[in-house]
């Protein structure tokens, strides 16, 4: 096959090939910044939480009845209810929580290593109940879970302490358990259990007793997720409570429609809400989610144009050239090399384009990383991008080249 | 001769419908998706309260640590809610045409029909400037009046969507509720609402959903609610809602409306001689740092549009290039086909420059036709983000989009066409008469 008429073929309709060329270019350029796009927000939603969410189910109960302003009855009412989940068939374990990871609703504090001069650093935590480990199926590396030891007894009188009161009182101790990545941002040398945090004041020491390989705070989406302190507590109120209940395998479904029933028969006076962590972990992902399916709707909306296109653009070629195709075949020109040619022209248009379109998907990533804050490319998406409209366009092409094969020889000879 | 020219052109389309239908829906997918991304960004990112965005003011006071800033990234902000000391404190100026300050909260409704189990739902509490502060639509009845925020009275303004759930979307004015252990009298019912973003609070979820029921703000007091809302604060607030109220604990929002400079600078200045005077109690030991903030200034300090509406607009915009590209070449092999009549007009008279304006007027009705069919697309393409984002958001093209929507596809029209329509003015005429 010879490269050189090819070339000086395609010199005489410039104008129709540039088109092509430009259009792959652009085409590559969007597609592959759409690629980017897509894995930096997949990867985002595919880290491991370190929780069972397949299987934990959110309960929340929500009271109406006066009779729960006395803390007393909210208290009672939330021992039972952890009582009866945890007696219900096809419950592996169940803990109360004061905010559900994974939900984008949490609380957070401040917490340095004790007794360092640096500034206290966003500690995201949870308040729960004993049982939380094995509620969340978190894997606990380091220390040991907390023990009924670990809970401070209930204290009643204090209703409205005031900020002065709590000032003067001696500082708050706690047992905590924390995640790894915490860990190693209090005490990098990773050797944080057993030592302390504090707040800012002085007022609020921790001893770390455990340690989790890893679990999702109420943010999973952001850069700190893996952050979380546990605190063992009442994490009820005279508002509710908010408990978190895993389930044997299989059992899910079943407990799903049975809990509402079940704590209603215990206590009638709130209403009772069951969703699954995996539903709120799809509400707090559902913005991203949207987002990457735009991007690949477009980006496959794009390759179609893109491909039709090329189709147009090699069939016009192929009629204009009917004349110059006959005139090979009568010299002796079989099929297959006619349709080497003609893809040959493609390959060469088509290469010219990606060439040009590397060039504009770096342009286009920096113009969007400015802009957008959208994360740099790296080569195996543009690669990707190459190889998908290489292929496409090879496609593309493919039916109005094999039209081209059916030219006749006799053509060559015809004067209309 | 512009009749003529544009009949010819009708001519021309109408000769090859097939072409015609191919090379307008080429436009019109274009200008599909790049509409659709224009109005979401146009949505996000726009006022939300045209009429009076400069006229409404955000308060914020740095009653914050005075060890550490608010923010450690933007250490000159103040924090982004204020305390209830504060709110009570300059709530007493009489300077603002109308001011409110409020939260969110949840609280039990119970539903009047007996049997149908209770509920809770989002109540935002608030005073009685609320309503014409933000000129929020009822469709019954109206807010409630000043006297009601001090006693408080038991009234409430019901949205629309709770309104239907539990009186059928009938004039429920007058009707009472139970919420929590108390009766309350219902003085509006509001039409559905959706200022996108809700600008009214930043602080939960700004593209999220207007709260259901709307309750006097001095209810969560007598009822020892607290906020559901976002809240911070620097120093510990002992526990119990009373301590709440007395604490530096930051959790309600304050907005005033100043219809004039002369009003802005009076209340700029009461706000700082309160600061001043609550420096010598103690409190606000940071420098003094209040701010009043437009709506657009306030959007825009809260960093509210999603860098995703951006990139996505990007996007929409290339893939409108890449749509016309396409069709140049599509045009090119259409108005080339029609070279000899063209030689025709050119041996006739037809200087060059008519023949490029010809063409070029062709491809503008096509267009025409494009954006237009681009327009119903671009409803789809929003009904479908729409449901992608679980109705929260207020996607509507209106008339400025309509004019974008139409620049956009004439001008893709003439991207696609300058090129063919040079190509085909620059044909030799002698050459196609000889080839008939």
């Amino acid at each position: 096959m010879q490269i050189g008429p090819i070339f000086r073929a395609m010199f005489r309709h410039k104008g129709r090939f540039w088109l092509i060329a430009v259009e792959v270019a652009l085409t590559l350029a969007i597609i592959s910044n759409c690629l980017n796009m897509v894995l930096v927000e997949r990867q985002k939603m595919n880290r491991p939480t370190g929780i069972d969410e397949d299987n934990i189910l959110v309960v929340y109960s929500e009271p109406f009845d006066k009779a729960f302003e006395d803390k007393i009855y909210a208290r009672a009412s939330y021992d039972n209810d952890l009582r009866a989940l945890r007696g219900m068939p096809g419950v592996h374990a169940a803990a109360g929580m004061h905010a559900i990871p994974l939900s984008g609703g949490g609380s957070a504090t401040g917490r340095r290593p004790r007794g360092s001069e640096i500034d206290t650093l966003s500690a995201p935590y949870f308040i729960v109940s004993e049982g939380v480990i094995a509620a969340l199926g978190v894997e606990l590396v380091e220390g040991r879970d907390f023990t009924a030891a670990d809970f401070p007894t209930p204290d009643d009188d204090e209703a409205s302490a005031t900020a002065e009161d709590e000032a003067a009182a001696e500082p708050d101790l706690s047992n905590v358990i924390v995640t790894r990545e915490f860990a190693e941002l209090m005490y990098p040398d990773g050797d944080a259990l057993g030592k302390t945090i504090e707040n800012r004041n002085g007022d609020s020491i921790d001893t770390i007793i455990g340690v989790i390989e890893r679990m999702h705070n109420s943010w999973p989406l952001a850069s700190f997720a893996e952050r979380v302190v546990l605190y063992p507590g009442e994490p009820w109120s005279e508002r509710g409570a908010r408990y978190v209940v895993r389930a044997e395998p299989g059992m899910l479904g079943e407990l799903y429609t049975t809990i509402e029933d079940e704590l209603i028969r215990q206590d009638e006076g709130r209403l009772i809400r069951v969703e699954t962590l995996a539903e709120v972990k799809g509400d707090t992902y559902s913005g991203t989610h949207a987002v990457t399916k735009m991007l690949g709707g477009l980006s496959v909306l794009l390759i179609l144009v893109t491909s039709l296109g090329i189709i147009g653009l090699t069939s016009f070629s192929v009629t204009q050239r009917t004349r110059e195709i006959g005139t090979r075949r009568a010299l002796g020109a079989t099929r297959t090399s006619i349709l080497g040619y003609f893809l040959v022209e493609n390959w060469i248009v088509t290469g010219v384009g990606l060439v040009v379109g590397v060039g504009l998907t770096y342009g286009l990533n920096f113009v969007l990383a400015q802009w957008a804050e959208v994360q740099r490319i790296e080569i195996p998406q543009v690669a990707v991008g190459v190889l998908t409209i290489w292929l496409a366009g090879l496609a593309a092409a493919l039916a109005p080249a094999i039209r081209g094969t059916t030219v006749q020889p006799v053509t060559a000879t015809r004067n209309v | 001769m512009l009749v003529y020219q544009l009949r010819l052109a009708w001519l021309s389309l109408r000769r090859n419908p097939i072409l015609s239908v191919l090379i307008v829906s080429g436009i019109g997918l274009g200008i599909g998706v790049a509409m659709t991304f224009v109005t979401a960004f146009y949505v996000v990112s726009g006022d939300p309260i045209p009429h009076k965005s400069d006229r409404l003011f955000y308060v914020q006071l740095d009653s914050w640590d005075p060890q550490r800033p608010w923010d450690d990234d933007r250490p000159s902000e103040p924090p982004s809610q204020i305390t209830y000391l504060d709110m009570v404190g300059i709530m007493r100026s009489d300077i603002p045409t109308y001011q409110g300050a409020m939260h969110k909260t949840y609280l039990t409704v119970h539903p009047p029909e007996e049997g149908v189990r209770p509920f809770r739902e989002t109540v935002r509490m608030c005073f009685g400037d609320f309503f014409p502060m933000f000129d929020v639509p009822f469709r019954y009845g109206s807010g409630w009046r000043d006297e009601e925020d001090d006693g408080p009275g038991a009234v409430i303004v019901l949205g629309d969507a709770v309104n239907r759930k539990l009186f059928g979307g009938e004039n429920s004015v007058g009707r009472t509720l139970r919420i929590e252990d108390r009766e309350f009298r219902v003085v509006g019912v509001l039409e559905r609402w959706r200022p996108t973003p809700k600008f009214y609070d930043t602080q939960n979820d700004e593209f999220g959903p207007v709260e259901e029921i709307f309750m006097p703000f001095r209810w969560g007091q007598e009822m020892q609610i607290g906020t559901s809302g976002n809240t911070s604060s620097w120093r510990s607030a002992g526990s119990g809602y009373e301590a709440l109220l007395r604490s530096e604990t930051v959790w309600i929002q304050m907005w005033v409306q100043l219809d004039t400079a002369e009003q802005k600078r009076e209340y700029q200045a009461f706000l700082d001689a309160y600061v001043t005077e609550q420096k010598a109690a103690g409190r606000f030991q940071r420098p003094l740092n209040n701010r009043l903030r437009d709506v657009t200034e306030w959007l825009e300090a809260e960093e509210v549009m999603p860098d995703e509406a951006r990139s996505l607009l990007t996007i929409a915009l290339l893939f409108l290039l890449v749509c016309s590209v396409n069709l140049i070449g599509i045009l090119l092999g259409k108005f080339l086909a029609r070279a000899p009549e063209i030689g025709v007009r050119r041996a006739l008279g037809a200087s060059r420059r008519w023949v490029f304006v010809q063409h070029l007027i062709e491809c503008e009705v096509i267009g025409v036709a494009g954006g237009l069919l681009g327009l119903v697309l671009a409803v789809g393409g929003l009904e479908l983000l729409d449901r992608l984002y679980d109705s929260q958001l207020n996607f509507r093209l209106d008339m400025n989009m309509f004019w974008v929507a139409l620049a956009l596809a004439l001008l893709s029209a003439m991207i696609a066409g300058v090129y063919p329509a040079w190509r085909i003015c620059r044909i030799v005429p002698g050459y196609y008469l000889k080839l008939q």
